[in-house]
């Protein structure tokens, strides 16, 4: 009973329903809760037993939940076992013979007829020799009376379109489970000659250098990243990647997904420097790197001792950099005159007047502007299911076009006697009215037997 | 390319949305008062238009360089522009005019929205669209819904006729089942480009730029919502019950989505999120 159920075609479609259902509530749910939402900001929105119910009801990742991946391979089990029960008939009914109407079996009022000035025999004849021309596989019979029975068949393989497809879907998500369980997908933010291992392998990657490529406008087009793959100290591979080209070796894969600023480096800053009481004199530009020291005239000279394109402070007064995006860029800069050090504070780019600006009185220092250093965001993985998958798209597309495009064609005919001298074509198809034409217009290939009988009649003249 | 060819292209759209219209009341024109005039105007005013928003189109894509199929806007321009082409097969097929007061509301629609939209073209593409792949996702894709737009037209009209004729079916050319029967054979075709061009191709893109796939990306899902209601529809067509009012139903909502999924970019964010 449950077995039945489990395979049943009914099952299907209600598994179909409520996978679109849990797909679009999934969907909501990470519009609503977008990715890196955290317990505690649950608990924050809603209170800590709510936000325990939340999670546990997998809205933070809808996908892996208990109610998502179950319905999931649930949906697949039905869809292997219902195309297992279906496809032994299936093949039964494509190789079998069609069989023949018997006499008065088919409605007048669904078929087309057609009368010829010919003895049944010889209209039967003919309708079965255009359907072997036109490569229908064709069975006859002959009854009492003079009335034949031919059936004809085209395309039957069609009928395995829909198994093909199923095949090819189970394929698809069989390899997605491989590569979920077994892979790995892991994302590293690599900085110019650093390497990367790789897990589970031996060679380590290391990025040579990273580009981008700007277009007229000064907009970012692209952007590459030379990696070279050294195995047991040695260089064996060179490439240079970009997003749509990848580096593939020993079953890993290397990505170019995004790059971002090097949060602690820069290539040059700017610096603008004014004497405060000199006011009428412009301030003097300088161009500085981390680490080197410019003189300002006279026993000054300033010092790039740190930076941070993202400022923030841990509560150990310790600086590092929130992210690689250049929210809050700050540099910080020492004064030494005579070798010893007068004043050391950080510049911010996007608040001027912040602390420090005055440390350097009499001089005001200015943090203009900073081209920056850049590394390469790079996609590691290993996705061992990856044939399986393109398996899967192969059939699962062959089958979809085969169900849906290819036409079956099956046709039931009865030529029975109607005057001595005349007789009469009785023809009804077994799939869905023609959509194409009024039903009542005569089919192509009753025009065609006519146009062999017609044949025959001059043949014997 | 120079303003003025840009400034013909833009409002070339403008005279292709009229006629486009025009040809659209007049064959509604036709349900009413049968008068073969009106279906043979409607034709000349679509294939006019067809016309105008092939060159369109063409100009656009010899403007930039590359196919017009990376922003909304050229999106939906294509796409109705699909439902057209979809529309004057089905005419040439069926040779039933009635059709086309089902399906060019499609088409304008579309290219309404496509007004609401930002056409602006100097736009540097991000690097994860600058491949072929595009070409074949996109297009594949649009052909596909441009099918289920049509379907989706010919199911209103559906629902229209069976809320008229009580469930009666009528007799004459466009008959209830006929409509029926259209609507599969679009949503039948508009499947398999569907499966193939906007979630296979979709995918093999996907692994190739961002090395998965499938993310989870909301448009990708949003997509899987779309090929599982038009999967529902090509099964539930074998049960008895699910024919004929929820088949159309379901034609409907599945396009609905499908626009859904189209404006989703400017709810969703994500990877697809190209405006």
């Amino acid at each position: 009973m449950f077995f039945k159920t489990l395979e049943s075609f009914r099952t299907g479609l209600i598994l179909f329903i409520l996978l679109a259902a849990a797909s679009a509530i999934s969907l909501a749910l990470t519009t609503h809760f977008p990715a890196g939402t955290t317990v505690h900001d649950l608990s924050v929105r809603y209170g800590e037993t709510r936000a325990l119910l939340l999670v546990r009801l997998g809205v933070l990742n809808p996908y892996s939940s208990w109610w998502y991946l179950p319905l999931l391979m649930l949906f697949t089990l039905n869809l292997t076992l219902c195309t297992l029960r279906r496809l032994p008939s299936t093949l039964r009914a494509m190789s079998a013979r069609p069989s023949p109407p018997g006499p008065d079996s088919l409605s007048r009022d669904k078929s087309v007829i057609l009368t010829v000035q010919h003895d049944s025999g010889t209209a039967a004849t003919s309708t079965s020799e255009t359907l072997i021309a036109e490569r229908y596989t064709v069975s006859s019979k002959t009854y009492g009376d003079g009335v034949h029975g031919i059936a004809a068949r085209k395309n039957s393989w069609q009928r395995l379109g829909a198994p093909l497809t199923h095949l090819g879907l189970i394929l698809l998500i069989i390899g997605g489970g491989i590569t979920a369980i077994m892979g790995f997908r892991t994302h590293v933010d690599v900085s110019e000659g650093q390497e990367v291992s790789v897990p589970e392998r031996d060679f380590v990657v290391r990025l040579e250098r990273f580009e981008l490529a700007m277009n007229e406008a000064g907009e970012i087009s692209d952007y590459f990243s030379t990696l070279t793959v050294v195995e047991g100290g040695q260089p064996v591979l060179t490439k240079t990647i970009e997003v749509n080209d990848p580096l593939t070796y020993d079953g890993i894969n290397f990505y170019q997904s995004s790059y971002g600023h090097e949060g602690r480096s820069f290539t040059s800053a700017s610096l603008a420097v004014e004497a405060l009481e000199d006011t009428a004199a412009s301030p003097r530009l300088v161009r500085i790197g981390l680490g080197d020291t410019i003189s300002l005239g006279g026993d000054d000279v300033i010092t790039a001792t740190d930076f941070s394109v993202d400022f923030k402070m841990d509560s150990q007064g310790n600086v590092f950099s929130a992210s690689s995006e250049p929210r809050n860029p700050a540099i910080q800069i020492a004064l030494l005159r005579s070798g010893t050090l007068v004043a050391r504070t950080w510049l911010f780019l996007m608040m001027p007047e912040f602390h420090g600006a005055d440390a350097f009185a009499p001089l005001k220092i200015h943090f203009m502007g900073f081209e920056p250093r850049y590394r390469s965001g790079i996609q590691v993985t290993h996705s061992p299911g990856t044939s399986i998958v393109f398996a899967g798209f192969l059939f699962a597309s062959i089958g979809v076009v085969v169900a849906l495009i290819v036409k079956h064609e099956r046709i039931m005919i009865l030529v029975q006697p109607k005057t001595s001298s005349t007789s009469e074509i009785v023809w009804s198809r077994s799939n869905r009215a023609d959509w194409r034409r009024r039903s009542r217009d005569v089919p192509d290939l009753l025009t065609l037997i006519e146009g062999r009988m017609e044949g025959k009649e001059c043949q014997k003249v | 390319m120079s303003e003025s060819v840009e400034q013909l292209i833009v409002s070339n759209f403008g005279v292709v949305f009229w006629l486009y219209l025009g040809a659209m009341l007049m064959y509604i024109a036709y349900i009413g008062v049968r008068r073969r005039v009106f279906p043979v105007i409607g034709l000349i005013a679509t294939t006019a238009g067809f016309t105008l928003h092939t060159i369109a189109i063409v100009g656009r894509w010899a403007a930039l360089g590359r196919l017009p199929l990376s922003t909304m806007y050229e999106y939906s321009t294509l796409l109705a522009w699909g439902a057209v082409l979809v529309l004057l097969l089905l005419l040439r097929f069926t040779r039933e005019p009635l059709l086309g007061a089902a399906a060019l509301p499609a088409a304008v629609g579309l290219i309404a929205l496509a007004s609401l939209l930002p056409a602006r073209r100097e736009m540097q593409l991000v690097p994860a669209l600058q491949s072929y792949w595009l070409k074949i996702h996109v297009s594949v894709a649009i052909l596909a819904e441009a099918a289920f737009a049509v379907a989706c037209g010919m199911s209103i009209a559906y629902l229209i006729k069976a809320s008229r004729a009580g469930m009666q079916d009528s007799d004459d050319a466009l008959s209830l089942r006929r409509l029926d029967d259209i609507t599969y054979r679009l949503i039948a075709v508009g499947y398999p480009l569907f499966t193939i061009g906007a979630l296979f191709a979709g995918a093999i893109w996907a692994k190739k730029a961002w090395g998965t796939f499938w993310g989870w990306d909301p448009k990708e899902v949003a997509t899987l919502v779309v090929w599982l209601v038009y999967s529902i529809y090509l099964h539930a067509r074998r049960l008895k019950r699910w024919q004929g009012r929820p088949a159309a139903v379901l034609s409907i909502t599945g396009f609905a989505l499908v626009i859904f999924t189209f404006l989703a970019n400017y709810i969703f964010g994500g990877l697809h999120s190209y405006q």
